[in-house]
């Protein structure tokens, strides 16, 4: 059995029994696994049990954010400086870096939108993580997001009253649409604009991933999308501040809030409304693995449908078994030992997020999907500690509701064709999803 | 034993609330969860430790 190859995307999109079964052989023979992939300048660690991830997780000053966040921030860097701003190809390229600082630049270039000031949650520590942490967490507090629900309702009626019985429909894009529109409620774009919002979004991940050699047409395409997102997170802000902000949306949040006692900054702005936007995508490819899982698993919909209070462990179940980020990295502060290897500082340590959720020691048949199990330890799929996702109750509660209310009008579905899932070593999800919908 | 929860992490899940009810509360008006008793008795030990493991935050310590 070949192990992981973690940094190649075809690794991902094999048969997703041949990718576990691969990953449960390093899983067992190296659960703590120096790995060096091809063409990298160095090597790093894959933690694979769920034991060691949450001591990780849990320990910030021991595992540092600031030095890169995914596996391919540690890659040979010329083979990323198209996906990176002026300013961060300078610095890499005068050299003089050292492993761990040409990750930070990698991963802040990327991040950055084009702005060097620019701090990023994904790639900074407490307690400096904790103070931009809160500001985004103003406009996703448990309160507000609880409060949400009756609007999620009659959002996600309002969609599945659309779907047609009997006839195929890709639920990604019905049902699939829900979150994007919830999102831009969130952020306080007004609902004509809704569409034309979500177009111009999407673009800023797309322009990570052209490279203008050989697309430039394209690349000129997708930067004019990205000019306008920026022009029109600025133009929202500047309305809320002049209108004396005082609504519970995103835009008037940020616009009240306080970062170092003055204003928060444009980019960190622009980059809190990106973060809403996202999440409205990972949460469409969260609500489409339910969707699929539920209609290759009939009687585990039939229990949903007799039980919905196991509505909201079927999300769970779903994120286990499918989760819509494999790994989160970070690296060591200083020399530590971990599940007796020798760490070294300044060593880059990657979470494999997919491992520990089938963890043997863990989960019982942890290849089986079972809405009935228990989540006393829960899954690495919205990672843990300082680092989870900050949108996690958000997603839990807007996909509850939803699956409660498409279980509710249609207790039975099936796949009307083959489901087409998308992965790179970073993220999965799927393009299409043809279902039928009946009963 | 003392429950420490360390309310700035504290993002009201509500996970801890599920697997320990004698010491952990939540309304839908909370943002941070409420510790209803902050030195249990020993006989909750088992179910304190899940909802310490459980946190998504790693925001609740048991010490003693």
């Amino acid at each position: 059995m070949a192990w992981p190859a973690w940094e190649d995307a075809a690794f991902y999109q094999q048969r997703p029994e041949d990718m576990y079964a691969s990953i449960a052989a390093q899983r067992h023979a190296a659960p703590l696994h120096w790995y060096e992939p091809a063409g990298y300048p160095t090597g790093l660690w894959v933690l694979s049990k769920w034991e060691h991830q949450r001591f990780v997780g849990a320990s910030p000053e021991l595992f540092s954010s600031q030095y890169g966040f995914a596996i391919g921030d540690a890659s040979d860097p010329s083979t990323v400086l198209h996906q990176l701003p002026d300013w961060a190809r300078r610095k890499i390229t005068a050299g003089g870096l050292s492993p761990a600082e040409t990750r930070r630049a990698i991963a802040h270039g990327k991040l950055s939108m084009g702005d060097p000031d620019f701090e990023s949650l994904m790639i900074s520590d407490p307690p400096r993580h904790g103070q931009i942490r809160n500001v985004l967490m103003t406009a996703l507090r448990p309160s507000l997001v609880r409060g949400l629900r009756p609007r999620i309702a009659e959002i996600a009626d309002e969609f599945i009253g659309e779907l047609e019985p009997g006839a195929g429909v890709d639920f990604v894009t019905t049902v699939g649409r829900i979150p994007a529109a919830l999102m831009t409620e969130l952020i306080g774009v007004p609902r004509d604009l809704r569409e034309r919002f979500i177009e111009m979004a999407s673009a800023q991940m797309l322009a990570i991933t052209i490279d203008p050699n050989r697309d430039p047409a394209e690349a000129k395409r997708v930067q004019g999308l990205v000019d306008d997102f920026h022009h029109y997170c600025g133009e929202l802000l500047a309305e809320r501040r002049a209108g004396g902000a005082d609504g519970d949306d995103l835009a008037s949040i940020i616009a009240r809030s306080e970062h170092d006692g003055g204003p928060v900054p444009n980019g960190m702005a622009i980059s809190f409304i990106h973060t809403f936007v996202n999440a409205g995508e990972t949460t469409r490819s969260l609500l489409s693995f339910v969707a699929m899982a539920l209609a290759e698993h009939p009687d585990q919909r039939r229990l949903l449908t007799e039980r919905p209070e196991l509505v909201a462990n079927a999300i769970e179940e779903t994120l286990r078994c499918y989760p819509l980020n494999w790994s989160g990295c970070r690296t060591a502060t200083r020399d530590t030992e971990l599940g007796g290897q020798q760490l070294r500082k300044d060593d880059y340590v990657m979470m494999a997020y997919a491992s520990a959720n089938r963890d043997e020691d863990v989960w019982d048949r942890p290849d089986d999907f079972d809405v009935t199990r228990s989540f006393d330890k829960g899954h690495q799929s919205f990672g843990y500690g300082e680092h989870s996702c900050p949108g996690a109750l958000l997603a839990r509660t807007d996909s509850a509701m939803i699956f409660e209310r498409l279980l509710a009008r249609f207790p039975d579905w099936e796949l009307a064709g083959a489901p087409q899932r998308w992965a790179n070593p970073f993220l999965q999800g799927l393009g299409a999803l043809p279902l039928r919908f009946g009963g | 034993m003392k429950v420490v929860v360390d309310e700035l992490r504290c993002d009201a899940h509500g996970v801890c609330v599920a697997a320990c009810p004698e010491v952990f509360a939540l309304d839908d008006d909370d943002d941070v969860v409420r510790v209803l008793d902050d030195e249990p008795d020993e006989s909750l030990r088992p179910s304190l430790q899940r909802a310490a493991q459980s946190c998504p935050k790693a925001a609740i310590t048991v010490q003693g």
